[in-house]
């Protein structure tokens, strides 16, 4: 199956009145580490890293300064985005459409997701 | 991110320090609703007290951290009353323009500003960064290694509002003075009873808890559980709650004021605790070990734990009764610190807290992911049936800890 074939869609957080959460849902398998990488090189390493463990699982933290946060792994079928309060509107929508693309480039549709233990 | 602020302490029965301040966490909604209470009648002037409680505590966690941190040049001290200010998630400051005679501190990002702003989700009438306003006033004072109540602050523009940019005018103060912080004094008496026997293993929750970073981002907020979370200083919650009660005892209104804070705390309970418990957070580390709706209230403790609030201990739970009893509940060691014995109950948030927990699981069935809106607190807590609780013992009042006992009300 063709990663294009794969739904991506930016959910935003209702619980978030001011809509600078957003979870980004897709239909598919990702291996979060191996996106991870590839969404540090496509921002021409500006993302700064950081790995949580939650108990048994392993959550990625990748933090575009005053842009965006997201946090990989919280769960298997999407990812949460976190606009930062500094960022414009106009930012916003266009760092959540360059998410959107990275992770419909990296989704496939085979299963296989599984949470990193810690 | 590099900053150089005070080391963070454990002391006994879940309690933090930053320098000699006592910290616990709240969220945004908490901050709104208790500051919304408190300014609720204008004649009680509580907005000078809330920017009052902010240069006391802000004043002595500065003081204490450029002891540790043997930070004595001004730009060094500049740093740190920036980067404690990020650290604890109230935002982000520029303290530069303060000297020796006062002048501005902006506030680029501001929690009081903005995060409360989204409490509500419009602009307010009036300012509500009264605490930043404190915060500037203490930071001048302690860059210009003057005494606390050197400065005042004045709100000259606030993002509560609409500005851009949070700006405080900071001047020398003509009137009126600052409390000195007691820090935390009275704590540790007294032996938390062992955890009972359920599904949980809390000492691994709160192992895990503990590797989160709660630390202010770069823009020194922490979203945080579906929330923005501060890691605020306990004294300054008390301070304010505890000079409200007086004041409104003046005019013989002691039971509303206590029933007010109480009212403040089950919003505390509502999005904290209940952001928590619909949090990714949540299913990660605590839901995998509940088996029944006991079990949530345990886990809910377990988180509350870690949260700066004393060490919490589920002796009774039923699906019609809890209670539940504290060592060093910030409230009574910040009464028995600041005013001495009390001569009534004074864990409003605790007792708020406790029923909300009920309310939240009992009554809202929280673990099916409701969301946490208006119509949803009102199930929670106004209902037929809502828990209400009640202080049965109390720390500040000579006991060795604190008990809530939360039942149903009557249908």
């Amino acid at each position: 199956m063709s990663a294009a074939c794969v739904e991506v869609r930016a959910v935003r957080e209702p619980s978030c009145i001011r809509g600078l959460q957003y979870r980004l849902v897709y239909g598919g398998s990702l291996v979060p580490q191996r996106w991870v990488e590839q969404l540090r090189r496509a921002s021409g390493e500006r993302l700064v890293y950081a790995k949580e463990s939650w108990g048994h699982c392993v959550v990625h933290r990748l933090i575009y300064q005053f842009r965006f946060e997201v946090r990989v792994m919280e769960s298997p079928t999407s990812i949460r985005l976190l606009h930062r309060v500094c960022a414009s509107d106009a930012q916003r929508d266009a760092d959540r459409e360059w998410l959107c693309e990275q992770l419909k480039a990296a989704v496939h549709e085979a299963p296989g997701y599984a949470h990193e233990v810690a | 991110m590099s900053r150089r602020v005070a080391k963070y302490k454990h002391v006994p029965h879940g309690r933090t320090l930053m320098g000699a301040e006592p910290l616990v966490f709240h969220c945004n909604f908490y901050n709104y609703w208790l500051q919304k209470t408190l300014l609720l009648d204008e004649s009680l002037a509580m907005d000078q007290v809330i920017r009052d409680a902010a240069t006391e505590v802000a004043y002595a966690a500065l003081r204490s951290a450029a002891r540790e941190l043997h930070a004595t040049a001004r730009p060094e001290r500049v740093q740190l009353a920036q980067d404690t200010f990020a650290e604890l998630g109230f935002g982000t400051a520029d303290f530069s323009r303060l000297g020796p005679d006062g002048g501005q501190a902006v506030f680029p990002v501001s929690h009081y500003g903005g995060a409360l702003r989204q409490a509500i989700g419009e602009d307010f009438a009036v300012p509500q960064s009264h605490f930043d306003a404190g915060y500037a006033a203490a930071a001048a004072a302690f860059i210009a290694e003057a005494p606390a109540a050197a400065f005042e602050g004045v709100i000259e523009a606030c993002q509560s509002r609409g500005a851009k940019h949070g700006l405080v005018g900071v001047r020398k103060r003509t009137a009126g003075t600052v409390h000195i912080s007691p820090g935390l004094q009275h704590h540790g008496l007294g032996q938390p009873e062992p955890i009972q026997a359920s599904s949980l293993d809390e000492p691994a929750i709160l192992q895990a808890l503990s590797r989160l970073d709660l630390a202010g981002n770069e823009e020194g907020l922490v979203p945080r559980f579906g929330v923005m979370l501060t890691n605020h200083f306990a004294n300054f919650y008390n301070r304010i709650s505890f000079e409200f009660v007086r004041r409104m005892a003046d005019t013989d209104m002691v039971d509303a004021a206590e029933l007010l804070l109480i009212d403040a705390g089950y919003r505390c309970a509502f999005h904290t605790l209940g952001g928590i418990m619909v949090s990714a957070e949540w299913d990660a580390v605590v839901r995998p070990q509940l088996q029944t709706r006991l079990d949530w209230v345990r886990g809910a403790v377990a988180v509350v734990n870690a949260l700066g609030w004393g060490t919490w201990r589920v002796t009774e739970l039923s699906e019609d009764r809890a209670v539940v009893r504290i060592w060093d509940d910030y409230e009574s060691c910040g009464h028995l610190d600041m005013l001495g014995a009390a001569v009534r109950p004074v864990s409003y948030l605790a007792t708020a807290a406790v029923a909300g927990i009920m309310n939240l699981i009992f009554l809202g069935d929280i673990a099916q992911r409701p969301e946490l809106s208006l119509a949803f607190y009102d199930l929670c807590f106004e209902s037929d049936g809502a828990f209400r609780a009640e202080q049965t013992r109390c720390f500040a009042q000579g006991d060795v800890f604190s008990e809530i006992v939360a039942t149903r009300s009557p249908r």
